[in-house]
């Protein structure tokens, strides 16, 4: 991000010299991001108003236990939620690398919406006054904007022309066509200010995208490759496709990249079946087809939990040096919170399709908050000394099918209070000034009393505060 | 249950008439004595048998847990078949209380194999999806014949309840229960026939960490219960550590090193138990260790190193005398030329390439400058070791691999490429360990890594 900035350099206006100033550049922020499978049954609510943000260089880890939604959040992310999976309006996954996002920009004009231009046309407050729209300022504070206070939830001016967008309002307003997915304003140099809406790309643009600047590994290596092509046609083949590389030059290219990913003896491997390869060598080959387009995101699905120790402990290195060399942005997922404390920044706790706690890494293992988080680390062997049984948590993670109107944990939680049934938790800093560790339980924040911690949850979801209304914030974009 | 919980807290023992406790090992109920299990090879022309377990020692005490861990491949899961029959030994023996078991067979085994069940690792798998659970639990008591049909019914119902379950479950599916669940239903089938020695093969390794801790509560408290002994495989270490009271390291069909666990946790004497060790990612971020990362793979268990099993990935190999204060760069890259030129030689060819080698082309290594440039490149070799590698490469230049490989063996090898290690004594619990180090000729491995 230090040498030219692409966005900027197309910005008559000189004023904005503020490029890479700004402490956080991030790469892509999920906002509110609802998938859910539309099944025969029932609406399994996967993902369930996920937000967090990754920033450049930084890895950023999802932990959580089997059907927690971390695997469908990434797939949300790659755009590969297939039927009956949908992700529903109101979410968004804003990507913001400023060269793509501005190749986007000239490559798709039509598609392409001026923030700027909206921004001076529309004034958000508007929107809460319009009684046409059932629209409700919760809906936008949600998105990592400071907490309003317990008595002035007053968010109309944090309020954004992106995030009225977002919420599914810009159609209605004339702002946005349905299939623009651009979004630049070309008078900010900001990276937060252009990006390309992943939840609105399809078909040609989205494939760019996937594989070209988002790239995953996913769990079985062996299942990621195909068994009939040698390794280095399997990473020929993404150069071909994504950068036109063929030939010579590509085998080149595919021998520098299994080097790079410390497979010995590269120029030999190139030309070897997958099930030559042992399996570390193949989430290794995995890697490299990954890296192939050099992609600015990569997305590792747990990517060492088919792997021994000893293979898990050389692939985390491996993810650690290409991190360092690459600058990659890394979001992790995975079940081991060994491997979590290994090799994240900062860290998702997934719970029943929602994040239930946020936080660096040192902070969560130091002062994990949530009930669950504890309970999740106490259950870990040995990490209390002498401790004979190892404590465990009742009962089983829910199928996340209705509307969070309440705690989804607190059939399990040992803290659990009569209002965790009635009241969803939002996400709260954990204590005035703990602005990066956010945690949604009704226990927090900590210096607020009872009453007023419910009230302040309750208006959070929603602000008119009526009982009866409290699933409509949730529910707002179900149906298109 | 819950009173004999509270009961079990306050005094130490439990009541009198309860079977064996665990903490009363001593007496040994196994004795495993140079088992080796190998696979035959397939190949038309036989070839070389895969040597799952290659000679392997260990008792096990009655009531004691003990643990086997090792990468995959290592011959854990073959071992713990073996000892229960269900893969055949190909020499050694298991003795069972005295019982010589790889030789039973007819009626016998199957009175013996009551004795001895399994747990096996993946619950999805294991269970049979067109048995209700009743069915499957009761399977092997009908195919022992155990007691009368109502009887049978009764104890399936009591061990659904024993392991956490509800009598209910007992006309329920296999797919209406949860991974945690399904594997409850497998403990209850291992113990139907209450079994005194149970091999839990990755038990809970499918599972997610709250509901392996559920399982293994329940592990323990089975084995208080009912006296059991178990041998618990795994590759979860912090299992491992919270389970077991001794633990075996495996290695390539060989125990590396074996003794009491918190002794092996804390002072690890093998270089091999050192590098898993400190492998094991710690749920502690601010733990900074160093970390000991092996190179490579395990080599084929169908054509394992010569010497020590260990010694193509040991951080602690031996070097022969005149090469002892080689820079340490060095002697790793001349470690992997020589595990790159075995790789080659050992190299299937397509059948183009085998005729253009049988026509004289070099065609197993035909970059072998290149190769050596990039190995050696930014290396300070001394004239010695240039000299060395300079024949090696004019062998290989000429296609003559073996003998390339022989004039490095011959140059480079040290004890642990020529002689496996045996098991020797370490520290004053009862552990040993497999390691030319522990030799006082040279520098222990602690010293070395």
């Amino acid at each position: 991000m230090s040498m030219e900035d692409p966005i900027e350099t197309t910005n008559d206006d000189a004023s904005t010299a503020t490029t890479s100033d700004s402490s956080s550049e991030p790469i892509v922020t999920v906002r509110n991001l609802q998938t859910a499978f539309f099944t025969e049954k029932e609406v399994i609510r996967a993902v369930d108003g996920v937000s967090f943000e990754i920033e450049v260089g930084e890895t950023v880890g999802i932990v959580g236990e089997s059907g927690s939604g971390k695997s469908v959040t990434a797939r949300s992310i790659m755009g590969l939620v297939d039927d009956p999976g949908r992700i529903l309006e109101g979410s968004s996954i804003r990507y913001h690398h400023p060269e793509t996002v501005e190749n986007y920009a000239e490559e798709y004009p039509d598609h392409t919406v001026d923030l700027a231009a909206a921004r001076e046309e529309f004034d958000p407050a508007d929107l809460l006054e319009d009684p046409t729209l059932d629209a409700s300022a919760a809906e936008f504070a949600d998105a990592g904007e400071p907490v309003p206070s317990a008595d002035d939830i007053d968010v109309a001016d944090d309020i954004d022309v992106a995030d009225v967008i977002d919420a599914g309002y810009g159609e209605e307003l004339g702002l946005v066509d349905e299939d623009d997915f651009v979004f630049v304003d070309r008078s900010s140099a900001d990276r937060e200010d252009n990006y390309v809406d992943v939840t609105r790309t399809s078909g040609e643009s989205l494939r760019k995208l996937r594989g070209g600047n988002i790239a995953m590994v996913f769990q079985d290596p062996l299942t990621s490759l195909n068994p009939v092509y040698t390794v280095g046609n399997q990473i020929k083949e993404a150069l071909r496709l994504h950068q036109g590389i063929t030939g010579k030059e590509a085998t080149e290219e595919a021998i520098e990249l299994l080097e790079a990913v410390g497979i010995p003896d590269a120029p030999q491997r190139v030309s070897e079946y997958p099930h030559q390869f042992s399996g570390g060598m193949r989430q290794r080959a995995v890697i490299a087809m990954a890296l192939a387009c050099d992609p600015e995101l990569l997305i590792c699905d747990e990517p060492t939990t088919a792997l021994d120790v000893t293979i898990q402990a050389q692939i985390l290195e491996l993810l650690e040096d290409l991190q360092e060399e690459r600058d990659l942005a890394i979001m992790f997922i995975t079940h081991d919170m060994g491997v979590i404390a290994e090799i994240s920044d900062r860290v998702n706790v997934m719970y029943a399709g929602e994040v239930i706690e946020s936080a660096d890494v040192e902070t969560l293992f130091a002062e994990p908050s949530h009930p669950y988080t504890q309970g999740l680390l106490e259950s870990i062997p040995g990490r209390q000394v002498g401790a004979d049984r190892l404590s465990t948590i009742e009962g089983d993670v829910p199928t996340p099918n209705e509307p969070a109107t309440y705690c989804r944990f607190a059939p399990r939680c040992p803290k659990a209070f009569e209002a965790c049934d009635r009241v969803h938790p939002e996400s709260v800093p954990v204590d005035d000034g703990a602005e990066d560790h956010r945690v949604s339980c009704l226990l927090y924040p900590e210096s607020e009393s009872e009453a007023d911690r419910i009230a302040l949850h309750d208006r959070l979801g929603d602000p008119e505060s009526d009982p009866e209304g409290a699933g409509d914030a949730t529910e707002g974009g179900e149906s298109r | 249950m819950s009173q004999h919980m509270s009961e079990s807290e306050s005094e130490p023992r439990r009541d009198a008439d309860r079977r064996v406790s665990s903490d009363q090992h001593g007496e040994t109920l196994i004795e495993v004595d140079d088992l080796k299990t190998y696979y035959e090879g397939n190949d038309f022309f036989g070839g070389q048998p895969v040597k799952a377990v290659d000679g392997v020692n260990f008792e096990i005490a009655r009531g004691e847990t003990l643990g086997l861990v090792g990468e995959s491949g290592c011959g854990k899961t073959t071992l713990g078949r073996t000892l229960i029959r269900l893969e055949e030994a190909t020499d050694g023996e298991v003795r069972y209380d005295g019982t010589e078991v790889t030789s039973l067979s007819g009626s016998d085994l199957k009175q013996w194999r009551r004795n001895a069940q399994m747990v096996f690792q993946d619950p999805q798998s294991s269970l049979n999806d067109r048995m209700t659970i009743g069915e499957i639990v009761r399977e092997p008591l009908d195919v022992h014949d155990w007691k009368t049909p109502r009887e049978r019914r009764e104890h399936v119902r009591d061990l659904l309840e024993t392991v956490g379950l509800q009598k209910e479950h007992y006309y329920r599916y296999p797919h209406q229960f949860s991974g945690g669940q399904r594997q409850r239903i497998g403990i209850a089938r291992a113990l139907a026939l209450e079994p005194e020695f149970v091999v839990l093969d990755e038990p809970v390794s499918a599972l997610d960490v709250s509901v392996q801790a559920k399982v293994l509560n329940l592990l323990e408290d089975l084995q208080d219960e009912f006296g059991l002994t178990y041998l618990f495989i795994a590759h979860d270490l912090s299992v491992v550590r919270h389970i077991c009271d001794r633990v075996a390291v495996m290695y390539l069909g060989n125990i590396l090193e074996i003794g009491p666990t918190e002794e092996l946790f804390e002072n690890p004497a093998n270089p091999y138990t050192h590098a898993l060790l400190s492998a094991i990612p710690e749920p502690d971020p601010t733990v900074d260790r160093d970390r000991i990362i092996l190179n490579g793979t395990p080599p084929s268990p169908r054509d394992p190193p010569s010497g020590c099993p260990f010694s193509t990935r040991c951080p602690a190999k031996i070097r022969p005398e005149e090469y002892a204060d080689m820079d340490d760069d060095v002697w790793e890259a001349i470690n992997l030329f020589r595990v790159l030129l075995d790789e080659r030689a050992r190299a299937d060819l397509s059948i183009r390439d085998r005729v253009r080698e049988f026509r004289g082309k070099n065609v197993r290594f035909d970059e072998i400058t290149e190769v050596r440039s990039e190995l050696f490149g930014d290396l300070d070799l001394s004239a010695d070791v240039e000299r060395h590698v300079d024949q090696a490469q004019e062998y290989v230049e000429a296609g003559e691999f073996d003998r390339a490989r022989e004039y490095l063996a011959e140059e480079f090898d040290s004890i642990c490429d020529r002689e496996a290690p045996s098991l020797c004594t370490v520290g004053d619990a009862g552990r040993s360990s497999a390691c030319h180090r522990h030799d006082d000729e040279y520098a222990s491995p602690d010293e070395e890594l």
